[in-house]
């Protein structure tokens, strides 16, 4: 069984279609980027994922678990980076990672050691016995990063994990990401393309709440990067909306077009139907 | 267009849109109805239960300071802890620091903000309140709803002010709290002297309009506004705070496996105003009980059960408290984690009652042991105390979640709770202030009562957590 499977899942906020009929797999050992613009709906998928939101439609498995069924079970199993969260402001990050460890029942002595590791490795050793609101946002960022790890899960969801930190501690990020991926499943939600197209071993492409592309960075042709194919993507999926939109009511030859357009825009849309709204835009 | 305009402007517009988005335009603009609407039954239920127009009025006035004193509390007290409140909504009133404005006059800008906001919200309809018992019952509630106009709003702006004068005077070192607790040393014993204070304070624009009444108004307001704005308006650059690891042992104390309880009163402690905001805000409602008792002695020659009266209000200190507790984090900050949302509503009602429920008993009994009453008096106002508390908490949890601060701005919800402490507290107001001595069967049904609510606060409490947990999983929560 794959460590993370989505199959269809939806997730709708009034009349804004957030997540529109997401499938993604991710086996241990693999490193997925959910790649989108802001507002694609990569958070909600996310919080589906991990059991933050129930979903209206389709069907999930992380580590064997349903995240609708048995959310607390999942969130038992996997690390959390949210995208905009701070460590709780009137702790130190020491304390706040002691709090991590009795929420997640990691033995003390086995918890001190992971934390002087997460620590020694983002460069935060002299800064855990700081006040978590007097700490700059870079260091609460290696925070939030560490909580994620602390219980060394099988699987990680990680969104925007670099922002506010200097170049030399978001390549150790990036470096950790990596090692971590080797023996266990992550996703990684960014909209930097050139981070995805770095440290993942597969990119899925997310639009307008729609997965519209997904690629396999080192298996690019030559002449093509990344971001050619992520513009050609969510350009593409662009036309087809406006097309669509325009299609509803307008002449038939006019909407043929437009769908011509689609499939030749998209061509690797296979999962096509895969797809999560940023919590930024779906709400 | 001045500086001053466009900020106090964009403040107004800032407050609107922040309700509307939260709960719907009409919601928050049915508010002032509402509150005219309660406050309109209550006066009559007063005046067709022969209550002195005197004693009711002055208890508003009375009760309306001290929201003063808690609004600037809550504002300032705690600038820290209102941002948390607010999640990743944006003030106008953070970016000072962007801004070619100083810090003071975006601290004058806030409070008048709110004093504009809740004159339309709550004081205007309060006023409004007096006219259809005055049709129906007394003249004299006619005749005072022009006043309550300028005299509440009046009221309410001196309990903020002075708060933030004390507040700017205590951060200021010895020597600023000496100077606060001398000024309040010298009203006290103005008062005890028998000084014309209350003539010469916003309550003498309505009980004696006078010059006196208006110079003293002013002068007040604005010695106690400049002294606060002044002292806020000034920022040191702070050093960073360290703190020796302290959850672990907290939550071995406590008993507390998972840390929660533990985080709540470290993060309480913590924030500006600390452990104190608990006393604070039971000292306000002691106050308010002292204030009441008193007039009901001294104008109706009643003579008040302190315990039963004092107990039932400083129950309602549960609400404030349960708010202190859930301003340092927000609901979707644990949601990372393998905890439900009835896990942490759980733990704040614990740490709730561990801070709580003592402070409260001290106060009352500090109270109870200064005015003097009875051990059974004052075993029925613990009891009552205890119940109350334990009901509010409970109540407040289910109906706001983990945001009530917020959350019962929102009409609806104000009402529901509004509503859900009345029904219960109201006739145990009544029979601590009008029934001299009251008989076993009174005081059994106290108990009863007593116990009823602690344990419907408990029902309550417990059902919160389904209840906000399936709210989130929707998604349905800002």
């Amino acid at each position: 069984m794959s460590a993370i499977q989505a199959e269809d899942l939806q997730k709708s906020f009034g009349d804004l279609a957030a997540v529109d009929g997401l499938s993604i797999t991710v086996e241990a050992g693999e490193l997925y980027g959910l790649l989108g613009p802001n507002g694609a709906g990569k958070t909600t998928a996310i919080e589906l994922l991990t059991g933050q939101l129930e979903a209206d439609g389709g069907s999930a498995s992380v580590l064997g678990v349903d995240p609708s069924e048995d959310p607390i079970g999942v969130r038992e199993r996997v690390g959390v980076l949210p995208e905009k969260e701070s460590p709780p402001s009137f702790l130190t990050p020491r304390e706040f990672f002691d709090f991590v460890g009795r929420v997640r029942g990691i033995d003390d002595a086995v918890l001190d050691r992971r934390v002087e590791e997460w620590a020694g490795r983002l460069g935060l050793t002299e800064h855990l016995d700081t006040i978590a609101s007097d700490c700059s946002r870079g260091n609460q960022q290696k925070v939030m990063i560490a909580a994620a790890f602390l219980h060394e899960p099988d699987a990680v969801f990680i969104d925007e994990p670099l922002a506010n930190l200097d170049p030399i501690v978001q390549e150790r990020v990036k470096e950790a990401l990596v090692d971590y991926a080797a023996e266990n499943a992550v996703v990684l939600s960014t909209h930097h393309v050139e981070v995805a197209a770095e440290v993942c071993t597969t990119v899925g492409i997310v639009h307008n709440g729609r997965l519209v592309a997904e690629r396999t960075p080192t298996d690019l042709a030559p002449d093509r990067t990344l971001l050619d194919e992520f513009l050609e993507a969510v350009e593409g999926d662009h036309a087809a909306v406006d097309a669509g939109a325009v299609g509803a009511d307008a002449e038939p030859d006019a909407a043929a077009d437009g769908a011509g357009g689609v499939s030749a825009a998209a061509p690797q849309a296979s999962s096509s139907n895969a797809d999560a709204t940023d919590g930024d835009d779906g709400r | 267009m001045s500086a001053n305009r466009a900020l106090f402007g964009a403040m107004l517009r800032e407050e609107w849109r922040l309700h509307a988005r939260l709960f719907g335009g009409w919601r928050f603009a049915a508010f002032p109805v509402v509150v005219a609407s309660l406050a309109a039954s209550a006066v009559a239920a007063l005046a067709w239960a022969g209550v002195e127009v005197a004693v009711a009025i002055a208890g508003l006035h009375a009760l309306v300071f001290a929201f003063g004193l808690q609004t600037g509390s809550m504002g300032l007290v705690a600038q820290d802890a209102l941002e948390r409140v607010l999640g990743e909504i944006s003030l106008l009133m953070s970016t000072w620091h962007h801004l070619p404005l100083s810090r003071s006059r975006m601290i004058a800008a806030f409070l008048l903000r709110d004093l504009v906001y809740y004159t339309l919200l709550i004081f205007l309809p309060l006023a409004v309140a007096f006219v259809p018992a005055g049709l129906l019952y007394e003249d004299a509630l006619l005749a005072a709803a022009p006043k309550l106009v300028v005299s509440l709003p009046a009221t309410f702006a001196l309990g903020l002010a002075t708060t933030t004068a004390i507040i700017a005077l205590v951060q200021r070192g010895v020597s600023g709290k000496l100077l606060a607790t001398g000024v309040l040393a010298a009203v006290g014993a103005g008062i005890w002297m028998g000084l014309p204070i209350a003539a010469a304070s916003p309550y003498g624009l309505y009980a004696d309009p006078s010059l006196l009444a208006v110079a003293g108004t002013v002068v007040g307001i604005a010695i106690t506004a400049t002294v606060g704005f002044a002292g806020l308006g000034r920022s040191e650059p702070r050093p960073a705070r360290t703190r020796e690891p302290a959850l672990d042992a907290l939550a071995d104390r406590v008993g507390d496996e998972r840390g929660l309880v533990a985080r709540s009163l470290l993060e309480l402690s913590r924030s500006a105003g600390g452990l104190g905001t608990i006393a604070f805000s039971a000292t306000v409602l002691l106050a308010v009980a002292g204030g009441v008792v008193a007039l009901v002695s001294q104008i109706a020659g009643v003579d008040p059960q302190a315990g039963l009266t004092f107990g039932p209000l400083l129950g309602l200190s549960a609400f404030t408290s349960y708010n202190w507790l859930t301003t340092a984090a927000d609901a979707p900050s644990y949601r990372r984690f393998p905890l439900s949302i009835g896990d942490v509503i759980a733990a704040k009602r614990r740490a709730l009652a561990l801070v709580g429920l003592p402070t409260g008993v001290a106060a009352l009994l500090v109270a109870l042991a200064w005015l003097g009453t009875t051990p059974t008096d004052a075993a029925f106002g613990v009891l009552l105390f205890v119940g109350v508390h334990q009901y509010v908490g409970g109540l407040t949890a289910f109906l706001a979640g983990l945001q009530p601060n917020e959350f019962l701005f929102d009409t609806l919800l104000f009402t529901a709770f509004g509503a859900a402490v009345l029904v219960p507290v109201a006739p145990l107001l009544v029979v601590g202030l009008v029934v001299p001595s009251p008989g076993a069967v009174l005081l059994g049904a106290v108990a009863v009562t007593a116990l009823a609510l602690g344990a419907i606060g408990t029902v309550l409490g417990r059902r919160a957590g389904p209840r906000w947990e399936a709210r989130y999983q929707r998604g349905g929560v800002e």
